[in-house]
């Protein structure tokens, strides 16, 4: 509501007041109540919160996939009521193409924008030499590990040169290892290409290695409990004592929050 | 390849022994008409282009059932594919022809020989394109429309179902994707659900192949036919000539058995990613 009085702001994404709840077997169940976060231009925010807090079903709405019950998602400007190129987004799950060539996958997007052949497929190159797999161009996607795989996925969603980035979970899979060189592969490409990113996860050291500032949500139904800055400079020390102070701060109130339920 | 031969032979060992043991109770039955002897059989089968029974040779039988199945059976995948990739991504459709079609499911192909000959009669392709003599005639009124619709119906319902089935299946994610990506309904269609549900459509196809074939014999029983292999081994078997009746069997199992093998062929080469997919 308060947010109502910030018209001018210059924020990239905005979420306004969203609510959502579905029903489940005669049961109402309120997933979102009330959310209002400001993301501004090619800023990194990380959302944490415990599992089933609406975080995923956030991030749907904001790229048009589902649609709110109260409140809206505004993304440069255009309420998001459905899909849209400009704002990409990157999924938990394997979501390539399995009967298409990596490269092939990457250029879905200029494909669907009608770009010819030799176009998007330059185009694609030019992204999968960011994400560092221009070699694995002709593989097809289950000759990739799960961590490739991801890569590829985040270079097909920028491949549209979206506006806004919007990522869940796209780490959630990996193993421990994979995960921090895929987290220091995504810092790398967000400061070559720059672009405003929601980056949901589980993983509440992720999101403080990784975000401009971390939002931490409530269990369900979700609401944001917190908006912390991260201050530190990149690339981040797992063992600075302001990182680990920062990343108890935020597993606290996350406990806090799991003992209500 | 070591593990080869013995593998090679041990495919071989079964069939060798059915033989001998097929030799053997011919031997000792003694009555080419209960049990005809394996070189009789084998005869015929190596002599493809020889006459039988003054009904042309087993070659030009099988050429025809073969042409009937094609007929038959493009007709069953040019309607259960459109039809089937409608219902499986559009639950109207299917709430709406769901129910309606499984009624009609169960009843086997067989079933609906007589309704099919009361609506067809002896009804041919000649019929339907009105050619009325000459050579066109001759080769078209080989194609009765109730064996072609008999064929159909046996090819259909697997289509169908299989086309149905890979179309609800593909994941959600790969739609969801697409649609962030900038995908419009016809996109999605043709780009995502049409390939993700191609192994299983082809998948279908090799067994709405294999039931039409095995409706072939139920088919050329009907009224009006004068070829086929079908009607080779009914009429054989009036004429107690169980050698052409076996030899019509092996065929029909031989002709089968390529066809089923070509489609495989043909998922094993287009679709290795269907198994490789986790």
């Amino acid at each position: 509501m308060e947010a109502a009085g910030q018209m001018t702001s210059g924020a990239a994404l905005r979420i306004e007041g969203l609510g959502k709840g579905f029903s489940l077997s005669g049961r109402r169940i309120e997933v979102l109540n009330d959310v209002d976060l400001e993301v501004g231009h090619n800023e990194f925010v990380c959302v944490v919160g415990p599992s089933g807090c609406g975080k995923s079903t956030m991030l749907r709405i904001a790229a048009g996939l589902e649609t709110a019950c109260a409140g809206r998602v505004v993304i440069h400007g255009r309420h998001m009521r459905a899909p849209r190129p400009e704002v990409g987004m990157v999924f938990q799950e394997y979501s390539l193409l399995p009967w298409r060539t990596v490269l092939e996958n990457v250029a879905l997007g200029p494909e669907f924008a009608g770009l010819g052949r030799g176009g998007r497929l330059e185009r694609a190159r030019e992204h999968l030499r960011l994400v560092g797999l221009e070699e694995f161009a002709a593989a097809m996607p289950h000759e990739l590990s799960g961590g490739m795989r991801q890569r590829v996925a985040i270079a097909r969603a920028l491949c549209n040169r979206p506006q806004a980035l919007l990522m869940d979970e796209p780490f959630g899979a990996l193993d421990a290892y994979t995960r921090i060189l895929l987290q220091k592969e995504l810092l790398k490409v967000w400061q070559r290409r720059r672009t405003t990113i929601v980056f949901v996860t589980h993983s509440v050291d992720e999101a403080v290695w990784l975000g401009d500032r971390v939002v931490v949500m409530s269990a369900r139904p979700g609401r944001v409990l917190a908006d912390l800055p991260v201050a530190l400079p990149r690339p981040r020390g797992r063992a600075d004592p302001a990182f680990v102070a920062l990343v108890a701060r935020v597993l606290e109130m996350l406990e806090g929050e799991a003992s209500l339920t | 390849m070591k593990q080869a031969i013995p593998g090679f032979l041990a495919r071989l060992a079964v069939p060798a022994l059915f033989l001998v043991l097929w030799e053997y109770l011919a031997r000792r039955t003694g009555n080419p008409i209960i049990l005809p002897r394996l070189g009789e059989v084998a005869d015929i089968l190596l002599a493809p282009g020889a006459d039988l029974i003054s009904m042309g040779s087993l070659a030009r039988n099988v050429a025809v059932s073969l042409v009937r199945v094609c007929i038959g059976y493009a007709a069953a995948v040019a309607l259960a594919v459109p039809l089937g990739l409608a219902m499986g991504h559009y639950g109207g459709i299917n709430r709406l022809l769901g129910p309606f079609l499984s009624l009609f499911r169960p009843i086997p192909p067989l079933a609906w020989v007589p309704l099919v000959l009361a609506w067809f009669g002896v009804a041919s392709l000649a019929s339907l394109a009105g050619v009325q003599r000459g050579p066109a005639y001759i080769y078209l009124n080989n194609f009765k429309l109730s064996m072609i619709a008999i064929i159909f119906l046996g090819g259909f319902y697997p289509v169908l179902a299989s086309t149905i089935h890979g179309v609800r299946t593909v994941r959600g994610t790969l739609v969801d994707a697409a649609r962030v990506l900038g995908a419009r309904p016809w996109g999605i269609f043709w780009k995502i659900l049409l390939p993700a549900a191609a192994p299983s459509v082809v998948n279908g196809m090799r067994i709405g192949l294999g039931v039409s074939w095995m409706c072939l014999v139920s088919a050329e029983m009907l009224p009006g036919s004068l070829s086929g292999v079908g009607y080779l081994i009914t009429h054989a078997y009036t004429m107690a000539r169980t050698d052409v009746v076996m030899a019509g069997m092996i065929s029909i199992g031989l002709v089968g058995a390529v066809l089923d093998a070509g489609f495989r062929l043909l998922e094993k080469r287009k679709f290795a990613w269907k198994r490789l997919d986790r």
